[in-house]
């Protein structure tokens, strides 16, 4: 997997390079619209980071250059922008997607297999981990040849671990993740306990052979047993 | 009080100008035709006395009244010698055929013929008091009326013409709307004062534009200064709280870091958002239908219903339909349901209760009244909501506002009940 960062704050670019290698992706950057241009003629990319807002140009430019020489790399903008002009000029543009600054990388990477998943001609529409599938079309999961019964809830946690698998997921970026901008109670900690507790133990009951780890105090990790 | 048109109160101005005057004029051509009617009366008797005079003399004293043909004069012999000036003066005397008193003017006389004094008293009716006032009042009535009614006439037209300028701008400008792609365009006129005016207009509604997309510019830079910092701050600390050297105290504490970016990444959305609802830069409008959108909103707190063990209840009395931006609306209606809920009561209720133009929302409540003037204040926060800033009600308060929908609150039956018509 190829991945551009396009990024020209060099701090925010250091973290998505360290974040990107160490998914296993292939991982080139750019500080500015110029190295971009360039690496997009060059290169071809299963994803694009995209921030819109970069010293030399806007970043939807780098969009309209790569419809005109043909190019379909999945691209996510990354703004600082929350506004809706720029998302809707990005998408018609098209990107793939579109993140708000500042975004967890569990986020992040969801995103990044969705739009890769997306770009593949044959792509699977089920993820798998250890013994379980999950089918995103049907939203069902099954635990070896068992099928098992998921709240809308659960299902969305337990992607989204798959999504992140071995990584740490924080509470935060979890609840973030499940209520969007209604996260904004401390009760929503309590929540996510409970459905994290009741998806634990419907996966058990299925002998799926996976760990949910509690990582105490900061949050869950999806482990192969 | 009810403001009046400029056109009336200058017309009602004129109109008492116009009656001034003309009881004015009045006086004057009283005076001026009383006078001028004395004066040939007086002439016509005093030509009358010398012809009198003349006749009697040729005729040595005879006073027959046949020798002059008319009966308008008295003379009487004075018995002891006298002089006198001519005197003229007012009389009535009584008519018997129309059974009044008329006027004359009479004159009185002292005379000498042949060494003998006589009085003289010649009598003449004159032009009458009534008479005079009457056709006075006549003319100037027709003058009034005329000059009224082409008064009125000609400055509904010339001024429908001459402020025509003025009310197009004042049409334009009541249009007129800051965020606006185009400022705006006023059309010229021959008058200066308009000129001026539409001027002095066209700069301030220019700099109110100006000052617009300043401020909208820097909220969005502002949020971008903001946004960038946050996302380094937590993208570091994510990548950090992966790393297997940290100890469990070293993880949470990297955890209440995130937690704390978290936050501020929110209260910094949520301060955006206000100012941009403030900023009014939610402009597409479209009928928002409130069934769809409060089941919508209502499925994001399913698990405080359930831990709370709410009791909810919606009822549709009419087809509630916002005419709004629909990010608003959500907005609005998402802020309402969450206090709602968080200052709900385990085992509580919410009613919900659409109308035709209006709908609220109540709630059971763990706590007593909010003070009205406290309510809609930003980070005003009643002491048990302990992760809020007190931001939501108040942007309550501005989309309704903004939108011109009333928004009441009330504390009944320890219910917190908010109104809002639309």
């Amino acid at each position: 997997m190829k991945i551009l960062i396009v990024e020209d704050e060099i701090d925010l670019l250091s973290s998505l390079t360290a974040f990107s290698e160490k998914e296993g992706y292939n991982t080139d950057i750019a500080n500015n619209c110029a190295e971009a241009l360039e690496r997009i003629s060059l290169y071809t990319y299963d994803c694009i980071l995209l921030d819109i807002t970069l010293p030399d140009g806007n970043g939807l430019e780098l969009l309209a250059h790569l419809k005109k020489i043909n190019k379909t790399d999945g691209v996510i903008i990354i703004s600082a922008r929350n506004s809706l002009d720029d998302k809707i000029k990005g998408l018609n543009l098209g990107a793939d997607d579109y993140l708000t600054k500042p975004f967890h990388f569990s986020e992040l990477n969801a995103r990044i297999q969705a739009v890769i998943r997306r770009k593949k001609f044959d792509a699977p529409h089920t993820l798998s981990f250890a013994n379980i599938e999950i089918d995103l079309k049907l939203h069902s999961v099954k635990v070896g040849d068992h099928s098992v019964k998921l709240t809308k809830k659960e299902f969305d946690i337990l992607q989204h671990f798959i999504a992140n698998k071995n990584r740490v997921i924080s509470k935060t970026s979890l609840a973030e993740y499940i209520w969007g901008d209604h996260v904004d109670s401390v009760d929503s900690f309590d929540f996510l306990f409970v459905h994290i507790k009741n998806l634990k133990k419907k996966l058990k009951q299925a002998n799926a052979t996976v760990e949910l780890k509690n990582i105490y105090g900061v949050g869950y990790q999806l482990l192969d047993q | 009080m009810k403001p009046i048109k400029l056109l009336t109160l200058t017309s009602l101005n004129y109109l008492g100008i116009f009656l001034v005057l003309t009881l004015f004029f009045f006086g004057i051509f009283y005076f001026i035709i009383q006078k001028e009617v004395f004066k040939s009366t007086d002439e016509v008797l005093y030509n009358r006395k010398m012809h009198v005079l003349e006749q009697f003399s040729k005729n040595k004293g005879n006073i027959s009244p046949e020798v002059f043909g008319y009966t308008d004069f008295v003379i009487t012999p004075l018995s002891q010698e006298r002089t006198g000036a001519d005197v003229y003066s007012d009389t009535l005397i009584y008519e018997t055929v129309d059974k009044e008193w008329d006027e004359f003017r009479k004159l009185a006389s002292i005379v000498e013929v042949d060494g003998k004094h006589y009085r003289m008293e010649i009598a003449i009716p004159r032009l009458e008091t009534h008479e005079i006032v009457e056709s006075l009042i006549e003319s100037l009535l027709v003058v009034f009326i005329v000059m009224v009614v082409s008064f009125y006439l000609s400055t509904r037209y010339l001024s429908k013409k001459l402020w025509k300028p003025f009310y197009d701008t004042l049409r334009l400008l009541n249009g007129f709307e800051v965020e606006q792609s185009n400022g705006l365009e006023l059309t010229s006129s021959r008058i200066e004062e308009f000129v001026a005016l539409n001027k002095s207009i066209q700069d301030l509604t220019g700099r109110t534009r100006r000052t617009f997309i300043d401020q909208k510019q820097f909220i969005e830079n502002a949020s971008h200064e903001l946004q960038t910092p946050l996302a380094i701050t937590q993208s570091k600390l994510e990548l950090f709280i992966e790393d297997p050297h940290l100890t469990e105290h070293q993880s949470e504490i990297i955890q209440t870091l995130i937690n704390s970016t978290q936050r501020l990444a929110r209260l910094n959305k949520t301060l955006l958002l206000l100012s941009k609802i403030e900023n009014q830069q939610f402009l597409e409008k479209e009928e928002v239908h409130l069934k769809p959108l409060l089941e919508e909103i209502l499925s994001n707190f399913e698990e405080q219903l359930e831990t709370l063990k709410i009791n909810v209840k919606m009822d549709f009395a009419g087809d509630g339909t916002l005419h709004a931006n629909k990010i608003v609306a959500d907005l609005l209606l998402t802020n309402l349901i969450k206090n709602a809920f968080f200052h709900n009561a385990p085992n509580g209720s919410i009613n919900i209760q659409v109308e035709a133009r209006s709908f609220s929302i109540s709630n059971t409540s763990a706590n007593g009244a909010i003070p009205k003037e406290k309510l809609f204040q930003r980070f005003y926060k009643q002491s048990t909501a302990k992760d809020s800033w007190g931001l939501g009600l108040a942007m309550v308060k501005k989309i309704c506002d903004i939108n011109q929908w009333q928004l009441s609150y009330s504390y009944v039956e320890s219910q917190h009940v908010f109104v809002v018509f639309f």
